[in-house]
């Protein structure tokens, strides 16, 4: 990796946490709050992400030792974090305790979902250019874990709406 | 166990799971899981329900002999 490729990366890291934190400012101006049951399940699903984690790196330890997977040490890193982060998410967004109570869910998931479409184009234009690129893989990886927390978030949205219509009755 | 007395207050005051949820300050889905008997709050936030529907801890939360 060369001086200039990483200049390049932190500047791209520069210009996303900027572009959030714009993001936040603008669209989500209060502080996040979380009741009592919704911290507890947060505790929960961190437990459950914790050991996913610790799982598959045991399960892919035994995996690439036996067979070649052809899987570099980041991407399988990568897919380990990602899996633990849906598990937390997914978890969560089920128990109702992913979004705070005083944010709405719709502008969370469709930011989500379309984060999710950037990372997978990104990754698809590394993977056209080298099928193997760890970068294309990692991108796909991020693209396909924001999106399942997006489309998730929509459902459970649709059921919770349909669960307040008919307490109303 | 599931409490129907919250229920029954919570009704009785014309008030919907999402009403009380937003005047004691939590979510819609942590009243469900109270009612339901999913959840067991904490003295704080059953003091709050209680002072909501103007009723005693006794009466909503205390288990039934």
């Amino acid at each position: 990796m060369s001086i200039a490729y990483g200049i390049g990366f932190l500047c791209g890291i520069a210009i996303v946490a900027i572009g959030g934190i714009i993001v936040k400012k603008k669209l989500f101006k209060e502080k996040a709050v979380y009741d009592e049951r919704q911290e507890r399940e947060q505790g929960v699903a961190c437990k459950i992400a914790f050991y996913t984690l610790l799982a598959y790196n045991l399960i892919m330890g035994v995996v690439d030792m036996t067979f070649d997977t052809g899987l570099g040490g980041y991407v399988m890193m990568i897919i380990g974090v990602g899996i633990s982060v849906v598990i937390y998410a997914v978890y969560c967004i089920w128990k109702e305790a992913y979004f705070p109570i005083n944010q709405s869910y719709i502008k969370w998931a469709v930011l989500l979902i379309v984060i999710g479409l950037l990372c997978a184009v990104i990754g698809i234009m590394n993977l056209k250019a080298d099928t193997g690129s760890e970068t294309g893989i990692g991108c796909m990886v991020c693209a396909g874990m924001v999106i399942i927390i997006g489309l998730v978030s929509l459902i459970r949205l649709r059921i919770d709406n349909r669960e307040g219509e008919e307490e109303m009755q | 166990m599931k409490n129907l007395r919250l229920k029954a207050a919570r009704a009785a005051c014309d008030m919907s799971q999402q009403a009380l949820a937003e005047a004691v300050g939590v979510s819609r889905q942590t009243i469900n899981s109270i009612e339901k008997g999913d959840y067991n709050p904490t003295i704080k936030l059953c003091r709050a329900i209680c002072r909501q529907l103007g009723k005693t801890l006794d009466e909503l939360f205390w288990e039934e002999e």
